[in-house]
């Protein structure tokens, strides 16, 4: 018994001298899969290690070891409850018992900005966030885009308020500079309405309610939202829908083809014609409708409710793009988009027939 | 010897898992489904899994008109079924539109209790079996595809046209749901390519189906041409769709009578006339006892092979003889 415990001892001792990981992970790499995740995955390149461990930083010079995740093929790691818009740096290296290999690669990346979730970012022309700015002129300014806003000189700027956002009262609007060059685009914005008003009007609609034009009004009325853009009295392209919104808080995204009220299809839309052809050479406003015969906007309805915020992209975006910005608007609002799954996976596969004839 | 190559387009949220498993079969001539029809479908809770037809989409193969490429459809199912576990639930639902209709149709007739619920949008029933009301009789645009497909004329090849009759093979489907889509004037797909199948469930006393159809008169048309995510398609969705995540997987009986439209696979058995794509016979079956009774539907001597289980089965059925085997 003696002699074998002493063997067993030199084995193990034998053991604890080498158990270094013999080989360094190399070819990390970051995926932002939102405003709060990014996934990390590597090469392990190593026989014997026990897992690997995970190194963040916020600052690429200070680094704090986030996670240790065991297995001996690990090799991807999902580092979630990240901070919006945020620089993240990572490497991560192996470990066996209480040694290390040398560390991988570092590989940084941003965390999506809300109205980037989903990917869509890279596409976007105007955004704007009221809710949540330290002032009314941050409000217009305080998001990416510099120089897309520019409040009409001879206006009254929206009322601003940081937890309601803007209020285009009266003949308060402001003009953010951009010019659709097509159709395919899509809009998200975020309203606080009361009953019955007509609540805000956003888009390019001159005072002929030209169609010829990406924009959008919004009427409260008689239990329902109805949203127009156009007016079928003048080149037949309208669409129309109306939903059971009334006197509420409701994110509504829309481009030529569709709307979504908070991040879902809408199924009460009446009708719909699909935009096409080019847009006029208009300049979009929000809180009012442009009246090209002056050259200068024109006042459009009695606008109550607030505009908590809003982004457009210079495409149609997919359905999942328009779940994850809403969500996150929702966010932005202390509340939750409920029912979203998350961002959609999707992937392609081969497979092979069975049957016996074949 | 087996293809290759057959693809699938596998969609699903992020954080979903256990999630109703959605099959989305293109049409006649289509290659594939859009990502954005397979991610709105993700957000509605589904395992999405577009099927790539053999044949098309660079698979290998070709089209034959719910034949064979039936079997294909079960075979991508295992595959999920093995590479998606955790991800997926028993329930298993088909929607198809236009020829991809036919294929849901093809499938609740030669694969019933594989599907929950199957969604036919203009799906096409009969090939051209029925001399009037066939696709290849009605729709001279595509009958040198279906001839292709099936193997010849309607004239020259019924028995293979009668190996595709959903409207004679759905009387096995005697679980699950099935939800009918079309509208009155659809030239593509005539409407009574549905509403004959639905006749023959009735006649059958089956009463698992929903049929959502329009008119000229309806502000909302289901026409060929709507859009993947228009208002006619959310509104049939908002029908079939909680159908789909609700309606509990099912088990063919112990006991029946069913009709083998070229071939069946169940839960309980597998039966194969010939290739698959050129006879149909109808089949009283007690999987207790074991035993098989066949007659023929079509006009032409097959050969019939049974498997249940690891037990089989085989015999040459004679149009107006009865063959009765007996697994062992």
């Amino acid at each position: 018994m003696s002699r074998t415990n002493i063997i067993m001892g030199r084995v193990v001792l034998g053991s604890a001298v080498a158990a270094k990981p013999n080989g360094t992970p190399s070819v990390l790499t970051a995926t932002v899969i939102s405003d709060t995740e990014i996934d990390l995955a590597l090469t392990r390149n190593d026989t014997n290690g026990e897992g690997i461990k995970v190194y963040q930083s916020t600052d690429g010079v200070t680094y704090s070891l986030r996670a240790t995740v065991a297995g001996v093929s690990v090799a991807a790691y999902q580092a979630t409850g990240l901070t919006a818009e945020l620089h993240y740096y990572f490497y991560v290296t192996v470990y066996k018992g209480s040694k290390e290999s040398p560390a991988s690669n570092i590989e940084d990346d941003y965390t999506y900005k809300w109205y980037n979730a989903g990917g869509a970012g890279a596409n976007t022309v105007v955004a704007y966030q009221a809710v949540g700015a330290a002032n009314a002129a941050a409000s217009y300014v305080n998001l990416k885009n510099p120089g897309t806003y520019d409040l009409t000189p001879s206006s009254t700027p929206p009322t601003w308020n940081v937890s309601t956002g803007w209020k285009f009262q009266a003949a308060r609007y402001f003009n953010n500079n951009y010019t659709p060059a097509n159709f395919n685009h899509t809009v998200i914005i975020s309203l606080k309405v009361p009953t019955n008003d007509y609540q805000s009007i956003f888009g390019a609609l001159n005072n002929s309610f030209d169609v010829n034009c990406f924009g959008l009004r919004f009427d409260f009325n008689s239990g329902f939202l109805q949203a127009t853009i156009g007016n079928d009295s003048y080149g037949n392209r309208i669409k129309n829908f109306k939903a059971n919104y009334n006197n509420v808080n409701v994110t509504i995204a829309f481009n030529s083809n569709d709307i979504w009220l908070d991040g879902t299809p809408s199924k009460d839309i009446t009708s719909i014609v699909v935009l096409t052809g080019l847009p006029d050479d208009e300049t979009q406003y929000i809180g009012s409708i442009h009246y090209t015969a002056g050259g200068s906007p024109y006042y459009y309805g009695y606008f109550t409710g607030y505009t908590y915020s809003m982004v457009e992209f210079n495409k149609l975006l997919s359905y999942s793009e328009i779940r994850a910005i809403t969500d996150r608007i929702k966010r932005l609002e202390g509340t939750t988009l409920t029912g979203y799954l998350g961002i959609t996976t999707i992937s392609n596969v081969t497979y092979s027939t069975t049957n016996p004839i074949d | 010897m087996a293809l290759n190559n057959l693809t699938i387009k596998i969609g699903y949220p992020k954080h979903g898992y256990s999630l109703p498993i959605l099959l989305i079969i293109h049409g006649w001539d289509s290659q594939t489904i859009d990502d954005d029809v397979v991610d709105r479908m993700t957000q509605q809770g589904l395992f999405v899994a577009a099927v790539g037809m053999r044949g098309r989409g660079g698979a290998d193969g070709a089209r034959d008109a719910s034949g064979r490429e039936i079997y294909d459809i079960l075979d991508a199912v295992n595959y999920i079924k093995a590479n998606y576990a955790t991800r997926i639930s028993d329930k298993i639902n088909i929607w198809g539109i236009s020829g991809g209709g036919g294929t849901a149709m093809a499938c609740a007739c030669k694969l019933p209790d594989t599907f929950s619920t199957c969604i036919s949008y203009f799906g096409i029933s009969d090939y051209g079996y029925n001399a009037t009301y066939g696709w290849h009789q009605e729709n001279y645009l595509y009958r040198t595809g279906i001839e292709a497909s099936v193997g010849g004329t309607p004239t020259a090849v019924p028995n293979n046209y009668h190996s595709r009759y959903a409207i004679e093979g759905i009387i096995n489907y005697t679980g699950g749901h099935i939800t009918l889509v079309g509208d009155t004037e659809d030239g593509t797909v005539p409407h009574n390519q549905s509403t004959r199948l639905k006749d023959a469930m009735v006649a059958a006393g089956l009463s698992n189906y929903t049929e959502l159809y329009s008119t000229t008169t309806d502000d909302v048309r289901y026409l060929h041409t709507m859009s993947n995510n228009g208002v006619a398609a959310r509104q049939a969705e908002a029908t079939w769709i909680p159908l789909a995540k609700n309606t509990a997987a099912w088990t063919i009986p112990t006991s029946g009578t069913i009709n083998v439209m070229g071939f069946i696979a169940t839960k309980r058995f597998t039966i194969w006339l010939g290739t698959g794509v050129m006879a149909a016979a109808s089949c009283v079956y007690d999987t207790v006892a074991g035993t098989y009774t066949f007659n023929a539907l079509t006009t032409a001597n097959v050969a019939v092979s049974v498997t249940q289980g690891t037990k089989t089965a085989s015999g040459t059925l004679v149009p107006g003889t009865p063959l009765i085997l007996t697994v062992a």
